[in-house]
């Protein structure tokens, strides 16, 4: 994964604190992929970086149990129609509630993309066999700090 | 007692805690998948370290960025530190870095200066 991060942080010439705050969402969305990323299931993971001209968008894929589409849908399109102050006070609220899971994650990955992105996440869930389907998730990263 | 000092990585942050002075740092980039496996010493030596304390505590966190994972274990260093402070032995303070344009990062100091009762400094660099 290191390769990933560097390789990313050599291309892009934005101001420190853009870099940084896209820096943070890599890693959420990466570190996402590698914990929730089942492989005894079908879909590949996969990450793609697009420069947009005034934005970026992190497009990450993994797939995921059927039984967990509901659900994960459920947090996104709720945190999608938070404000910035909401989502920062629901990130309090949930850090200081959660406990590590065995792999570490601490639950908080995607309401810390929603508050760095300030752009609604956007996602897609596609079918595949078995009970699986393969999430999309994107994140739009703006290039000038606001 | 002695010093905790763990270089930094690519992915963790340098750890320079100094029982004697009560000066305790953290340097550089916190983004281990799984956090704990990473500050389970550094609880451990804070739990020696809250028996026989320093007169004064400090904690300087010089962080450029953390993942999610690490913002649990930071809020479990200063809940463990705040519980040095109501023990008694020794005042403590933490001294919040971030660089002058890192919104971001001021945020994130003053989500834990909310979060926890202790003296925060919000330090610009």
């Amino acid at each position: 994964m290191e390769n990933i991060f560097d390789d990313v942080q050599a291309k892009l010439t934005e101001r420190n604190t853009v870099r940084k705050k896209f820096y943070s969402i890599l890693v959420e969305a990466l570190q996402n992929v590698f914990h929730h990323q089942n492989h005894l299931l079908a879909g590949q993971p996969r990450i793609a970086v697009y420069d947009k001209g005034d934005k970026y968008w992190l497009i990450t894929g993994n797939s995921i149990s059927n039984n967990d589409v509901d659900r994960l849908a459920d947090r996104i399109s709720k945190l999608n129609n938070l404000t910035h102050d909401q989502i920062r006070q629901l990130y309090v609220d949930s850090l200081a509630s959660t406990e590590l899971s065995e792999k570490g994650g601490a639950g908080l990955g995607l309401i810390e993309m929603a508050r760095r992105s300030s752009n609604k996440l956007e996602y897609q869930f596609k079918p595949l066999e078995n009970n699986v389907s393969y999430f999309c998730l994107k994140i739009t990263i703006n290039k000038t700090n606001e | 007692m002695n010093n905790l000092l763990i270089e930094d990585s690519v992915k963790t942050p340098a750890i320079s805690f100094n029982g004697q002075s009560g000066k305790l740092e953290l340097r550089g980039k916190s983004i281990p998948e799984n956090s704990l496996e990473f500050y389970k010493p550094v609880f451990e030596w804070l739990d020696q370290y809250a028996s026989a304390p320093a007169a004064n505590t400090e904690l300087a966190v010089r962080l450029e960025y953390f993942n999610t994972s690490s913002s649990k274990c930071l809020l479990d260093i200063l809940r463990r530190l705040e519980l040095i402070q109501s023990g008694g032995k020794s005042t403590v303070k933490v001294l919040w870095h971030y660089e002058a344009d890192d919104e971001d990062m001021m945020e994130a100091g003053e989500d834990y200066q909310a979060l926890v009762n202790l003296p925060f400094e919000m330090v610009q660099d």
